[in-house]
């Protein structure tokens, strides 16, 4: 006989899922397509300030309902060093022309997560990520609850975020 | 492999990913190429430029979709024969399926190495010479 898991479970196991499969999804992503090996550290709740970061590459998460949204948070020199592993280009400083690359992380990253998490009852369709540099950085909302995972790697630390609506 | 010289139309609405798609085909001894970035822009090239003999494209883009851009080039007298990689991040089983069905001659996923992307083009060339179509 199943017992029934109260709706606070369901919620805290479905969202445990999401987590679980963006942090392997960052981690296929970069070791694969950027040969570049990380690990993530202990996952936290958001504290009221941004870390230092030049860039950040984010997306939507839609299920049929808007359930939050994806952010990865990269210093200059773990974006440069992860971009030069990726495109094979060597750069001292972050162009516009290279704001495509942070996209393409999550471009990449997401079709990973999308295509695991939909075997698994989800209803995630295709999305457009979106870059945020320097000064638009701090102007992120910052008011949805989110999951910080930070990840330490060859290429210098970075961490992610995923944030859920409060009202699911 | 298809003639080092042959012209490949690279579409992905990413810059960055259209070179480092063109970066890998180089390495493979690809000389030639055009690109695009989304299926829309796609189009119009295949159609001012009737030399071009391959297409590697992107399935998420704005405009037109790389699926689009697949079924457009199949009802099209004259490009329907052209070969047709679908490299992307769109990885789910039906996605494939849909593609399949929309007449695509391989499927590359990304991430995607510069082995994975060489094995797609080798199948899609000896399907092509084992039964031309
Ligand atoms: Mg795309």
């Amino acid at each position: 006989m199943k017992t029934k898991r109260n709706p606070e479970q369901v919620e805290a196991d479905r969202r445990s899922l999401l987590v679980q499969t963006f942090v392997h999804a960052t981690k296929k992503m970069f070791e694969e397509q950027a040969s570049t090996k990380s690990t993530m550290r202990a996952a936290t709740t958001r504290g009221p300030l941004a870390p230092e970061s030049a860039i950040a590459g984010y997306i939507e998460l839609n299920s049929g309902e808007l359930l939050g949204r994806f952010v990865i948070y990269l210093p200059k020199h773990s974006f440069l060093t992860l971009f030069k592993n990726m495109f094979e280009v060597e750069q001292n400083e972050i162009t516009d022309d290279m704001k495509d690359g942070a996209a393409e992380f999550v471009n990449i990253i997401y079709g990973l997560a999308k295509t695991e998490l939909n075997i698994r009852g989800f209803r995630f369709e295709p999305a457009f990520p979106k870059v945020a540099m320097n000064d638009e950085i701090p102007k992120m909302s910052r008011s949805r609850p989110a999951v910080v995972v930070p990840f330490d790697s060859v290429a210098g630390p970075f961490h992610i975020e995923i944030e859920f609506n409060s009202e699911n | 492999m298809f003639d080092p010289a042959i012209k490949i139309l690279v579409i992905d609405d990413m810059s960055t990913m259209r070179n480092l798609v063109k970066k890998r085909l180089k390495e493979m001894g690809y000389v030639n190429f055009e690109e695009a970035e989304d299926g829309l822009k796609a189009w119009a090239k295949l159609n001012e430029q009737t030399d071009i003999g391959l297409v590697v494209s992107d399935w998420n883009m704005p405009n037109c979709t790389g699926l689009e851009l697949l079924k457009k080039v199949r009802t099209d007298s004259r490009l329907k024969q052209m070969p047709f990689i679908l490299l992307t991040a769109e990885a789910e089983v039906s996605q494939v399926k849909q593609a399949v069905l929309a007449g695509v001659d391989s499927y590359c996923i990304k991430p995607f190495t510069m082995e994975s992307l060489k094995s797609k083009l080798e199948q899609v060339y000896a399907k092509r010479v084992e039964k031309p179509k």
